[in-house]
């Protein structure tokens, strides 16, 4: 299997000065699904934005598919994040309505409309939003925000979903099914990164885990659990 | 994939603009204001330029010939006073065409046309080179055979031209600030509106648009908003400068007349188009590199 992911010796210093990660080295094969887990502040989220491009490292190497993503020119970046779908920690839903929100890129990437006319109910009716389909995200709950902001990425169906902390405001009944849309992206292709710090959803999944702690990945483990010695901070 | 494109900058247009009602308004009143005062200006300049065309027209000496003067022999005295030194052209005006201009720069002449006759002897035109000698070519031009009556401007007329001259220099640079100043208020304008779309425009970076995906449809929102200013600015100054006209010609008057106002107008829209257009693009690409904050 041909690395999707690959992170060589990366340093990853804020303007602040905080440095959030440091020597990091990782690989994930095309088709894998991996936990990303570690105490809130830790590190998570800034390696997801490394992949996608929101974050520049400041030392190492980092490729998505074959890309190194820190070269690629202003004009390509878009296509980059056509193959990497990332469901935020903080939502980023457009200011629209549910069913334009998940439309938005689809049309945008330029599928014909009779591929949105599918694929949006499609989507919005596996995680349970096709009755909000008109609803703008103010008047969703942050667990439907985050449940939206899944069916967004679904809809794309991108070779590479990042997950950051997709269940951070959903009951354990809707987090597991979340868990199962991700599993299902993951059976059909989909190589799958969830950030997480819920032991529940990593204990009962029994895949890679990867810990971080202080910006260092300090456990790797291909069918691992919810390192016990963490604190969630 | 292009059609594609299209149809995605259209539907996204037609989104900005029925959703953002309020930074609508403010654009389009803005660029309305600000090219009716540009607009203004330049008709200004326009009347100014026609009025101080006509009175050079006064200042200028003309020769009437008598009415038993054949036209070969008038014609015959063009070239020597050509060859005056203070003369720096001359033209013959046919009684023909003395009477289409008289009729041209007074409209209400032109209402009497079939009730009279054109009362105009052929005429020659003097351009002379410096005003000053006016009163020396017309005594000379007195004494060509032929030659009936002249006709000269007074010293009044000749400062006046001066005068217009200092005004149409103003003029210019007061509505080459105008313009600067507007483009900058129209930038600002649209700033201030897209200011509160950039966690919108950076989602859409986010997603995969790509960036000329995501502007387009600004750039589009921000030249329809200029053209509507622009034919705002339209509807009011058109009839407000047919009536000043006219009010002007019933007393001989003449200002720039109605069919320059057709290309003032089109040049209107496009400067509305150009100006929303550059407003936005500057904006636009302020914003596809801005990165908000974000809470939580
Ligand atoms: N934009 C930023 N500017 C400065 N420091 C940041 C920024 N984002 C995150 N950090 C810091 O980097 C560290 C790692 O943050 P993050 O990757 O968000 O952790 P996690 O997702 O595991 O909670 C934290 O100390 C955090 O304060
Ligand atoms: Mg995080």
């Amino acid at each position: 299997m041909p690395a999707c992911v690959e992170l060589k010796d990366v340093t990853v210093v804020y303007p602040s000065g905080v440095t959030a990660l440091s020597n990091i080295d990782l690989t994930i094969d095309e088709g894998e699904f991996a936990f990303l887990v570690g105490p809130t502040g830790h590190g998570k989220s800034t390696l997801l934005k490394l992949l996608y491009r929101e974050e520049l490292p400041a030392r190492g190497r980092v490729f998505v598919s074959g890309w190194e993503v820190p070269r690629i020119s202003a004009s390509r970046v878009a296509h980059l994040r056509r193959r990497v779908g990332v469901v935020f920690q903080e939502f980023r839903l457009l200011p629209r309505t549910a069913w334009e929100s998940v439309a938005f890129g689809l049309h945008a990437t330029g599928r014909s409309y009779r591929e949105v006319l599918r694929r949006v109910p499609d989507a919005l009716s596996e995680v349970g939003l096709l009755d909000k389909a008109d609803h703008h995200p103010s008047a969703l709950s942050a667990g439907e925000q985050q449940s939206l902001a899944v069916a967004r990425v679904l809809a794309m169906r991108p070779p590479l979903i990042l997950a950051d902390e997709p269940t951070g405001n959903l009951d354990p009944a809707s987090s597991r099914h979340i868990m199962q849309l991700l599993e299902r992206a993951n059976r059909e292709g989909a190589t799958v990164l969830v950030a997480t710090h819920d032991p529940a959803i990593v204990n009962a999944m029994r895949r890679r885990v990867i810990v971080l702690h202080h910006g260092r990945i300090v456990q790797d483990e291909p069918e691992g659990g919810y390192p016990d010695d963490l604190g969630r901070a | 994939m292009i059609l594609a494109a299209l149809d995605f900058i259209c539907r996204e247009t037609v989104l900005h603009l029925k959703r953002e009602r309020l930074i609508a308004i403010a654009t389009v009143s803005t660029v309305a204001v600000l090219l009716i005062v540009l607009g203004s200006i330049v008709l200004f300049l326009a009347d100014l330029k026609t009025w101080t065309g006509w009175m050079t027209d006064q200042l200028e000496v003309c020769g009437f010939f008598a009415k038993d003067t054949t036209r070969e022999d008038a014609l015959k005295t063009v070239d020597p006073i050509s060859a005056w030194s203070e003369v720096e052209s001359v033209r013959f005006v046919t009684k023909e065409e003395g009477w289409e201009r008289q009729k041209r720069d007074y409209p209400s002449i032109a209402r009497l046309e079939d009730a009279i006759d054109n009362p105009l002897p052929d005429a020659v035109q003097l351009k002379i080179r410096d005003p000053e000698q006016s009163a020396r070519v017309a005594k000379r031009l007195e004494q060509v055979p032929g030659i009936e009556a002249v006709r000269w401007g007074g010293s009044l007329a000749q400062s006046l031209v001066r005068f217009n001259r200092a005004v149409n220099w103003s003029g210019l640079v007061v509505s080459l600030l105008v313009a600067v100043a507007g483009i900058l208020i129209v930038h600002n304008t649209v700033r201030l509106a897209l200011h509160s779309r950039r966690r919108e425009v950076y989602i859409m970076q986010l997603v995969g648009a790509t960036r000329a995906l995501i502007a387009a449809p600004f750039l589009l929102e921000g030249m329809l908003h200029g053209l509507l200013g622009a034919a705002l600015a339209c509807c009011l100054l058109v009839p407000v400068h047919m009536y000043l006209r006219d009010l002007a010609a019933r007393s001989f008057f003449p200002l720039t007349p109605d069919s320059a106002l057709l290309p003032f107008a089109l040049y209107l829209l496009l400067a509305g188009a150009v100006l929303g257009f550059t407003g936005s693009v500057f904006s636009v690409r302020r914003y596809l590199r801005h990165k908000p904050e974000w809470h939580g």
